[in-house]
């Protein structure tokens, strides 16, 4: 049996060990936490990293298409009136003034055209900036680069000309959707009327793209990840924490949802 | 100097050589090695501390082992350097995180107040324990409140190389691990007298895990103040 002053020693011994063995047990939590910390810090950045690549490639694929946009523009519009003002100003034969005051004033005609179209793409050009003006803005010279074709009934509801907040990378991102979106029903849809309406409510953007073409299974598109472009229109979504609401039937059109939070 | 006299003053110096003042005087040559080039007020106090407390254990052993007079009224004074240097330590920590003002002069407060207390009840000859044991709890309770925002701070820091958390992982060491011979002072150690050869080796355990805590974050002050952090 041990006596009073062991027992009263061990005591001691224990009961300091254990005092200072929860510091000990404190170290290693917050050790293990800041860890974690580290590795969320690590992950924000990588996330951080991503986002930014992705901006990156939505605005050079904005680029892209302005760039094909121009470069169809200069082919088939631009060269074709040019072509044309050379060719009259060509057969022009001084000797006959009547005719060649019609071929001259045509020939101006043809040109005040070209400068007028000239115009429209610098405004084009100018147009890479463009959401800096404010999505809105952004939207409206999409849309009106769309009705030039000529190939579409649109209705159009923009109401972000005069939201008062702004966000320039979801801007971008909204941007190339709605390009996106347009490809996409140019080159698949063979639609004849498009909807577009834009609004802003509750601290959401929302985007909706209406269309009559031939429709498609989107769960079977989805599933087979064929779709390119509907691929990336998810992923840069989800990257802005956006929600997409696609409805789409066979013969009857597809219509789509964007709602994002904003800014 | 006779052969014998030399012999005597070696036999006091060593009595006078403890554990606690050892790792004390490493402590404050690793200050001075490390802190010297310091502009931070605080690190530039903690050198001055470290050759207070350095003094005071010299002295009191001196007093204690050479004299052979009680030494307690020197403890008593040199508390007051402690706790000043501690709480200073702590709230300039804290500050990064937190307004600590409120509970620095509330612990402030509570402290001077048991220390006129000790020294009203009996006067400066005895160990001023309420103001240890006060003091303790405050301090630990600093360093848990340090220990809390550092986990609720957004920031991740290299914990390995900063030497704010080493430095209170010292104090929190130090006074935590000192409550069971600080609150059961009387009770555990008046009725044993073998005990007091314990609460000495426990005492000096406490000294060495302090001390060592603070050399490593000395270093890691001046690797701190090197990398600009």
């Amino acid at each position: 049996m041990q006596s009073p002053a062991t027992q009263v020693t061990s005591l001691i011994i224990l009961a300091t060990l254990i005092f200072l063995l929860m510091p000990v047990f404190l170290i290693l939590y917050i050790r293990l936490y800041n860890k974690h910390k580290r590795n969320h810090v690590i992950e924000k950045e990588n996330m951080k990293q991503q986002f930014d690549a992705e901006i990156l490639k939505t605005l050079v694929e904005v680029q892209d298409q302005t760039m094909q946009s121009i470069a169809t523009e200069l082919h088939d519009n631009v060269g074709q009136l040019l072509s044309l003002t050379s060719l009259t100003l060509n057969s022009i034969n001084l000797t006959d003034q009547e005719k060649a005051g019609k071929k001259i004033e045509n020939s101006l005609s043809l040109l005040s055209k070209s400068i007028k179209e000239l115009r429209e793409l610098a405004k084009l050009l100018h147009g890479e900036q463009m959401v800096e003006h404010g999505i809105g803005h952004a939207i409206d010279q999409e849309i009106s680069w769309l009705s030039k074709t000529g190939a579409y009934e649109l209705k159009v509801s923009n109401d972000l000309f005069d939201i008062q907040v702004s966000s320039p990378d979801k801007d971008l991102i909204i941007l190339r959707l709605l390009q996106e979106i347009i490809n996409n029903i140019i080159k698949h849809a063979q639609a004849t009327t498009i909807q577009i309406d834009t609004y802003f409510s509750d601290n959401k953007l929302f985007l909706k793209v209406k269309e009559n073409g031939v429709g498609f299974n989107y769960d079977e598109t989805k599933a087979k990840k064929t779709g390119m472009g509907l691929n990336s229109i998810h992923k840069r979504i989800d990257m802005i924490n956006g929600k997409l609401d696609l409805d789409s039937s066979p013969q009857i059109g597809t219509t789509i949802l964007i709602e994002i939070p904003y800014p | 100097m006779s052969t014998f006299l030399r012999w005597n003053r070696a036999v006091k110096m060593i009595k006078i050589i403890s554990p606690s003042t050892c790792v004390e005087l490493i402590c404050l040559i690793v200050a001075i090695i490390f802190l010297a080039k310091d502009k931070s007020l605080f690190w530039k106090i903690a050198i001055v501390y470290m050759a207070i407390t350095f003094s005071t254990e010299t002295i009191a052993s001196i007093i204690s082992k050479v004299f052979h007079h009680y030494n307690v009224w020197l403890y008593n004074l040199y508390i007051l350097v402690e706790l000043c240097f501690v709480s200073f330590g702590l709230y300039k920590f804290l500050k990064e995180y937190t307004n600590p003002k409120p509970i620095i002069l509330v612990g402030s407060g509570l402290m001077l107040l048991s220390y006129s207390y000790d020294l009203y009840s009996h006067g400066i000859t005895e160990l001023n324990t309420i103001t240890i044991n006060v003091s303790a709890i405050i301090f630990v309770i600093y360093s848990l409140y340090y220990f809390l925002l550092l986990l609720k701070d957004q920031n991740f820091i290299q914990l390995k190389y900063h030497p704010q958390f080493w430095w209170v992982v010292g104090v929190l060491f130090y006074y935590f691990g000192g409550t069971v011979i600080n609150l059961f002072d009387e009770v555990l150690f008046d009725k044993v007298s073998t005990n007091n050869h314990l609460r000495w080796y426990i005492y000096v355990l406490l000294n060495v895990l302090l001390y060592s805590f603070w050399s490593y974050s000395f270093i890691c002050r001046a690797r701190q103040r090197r990398l600009h952090l």
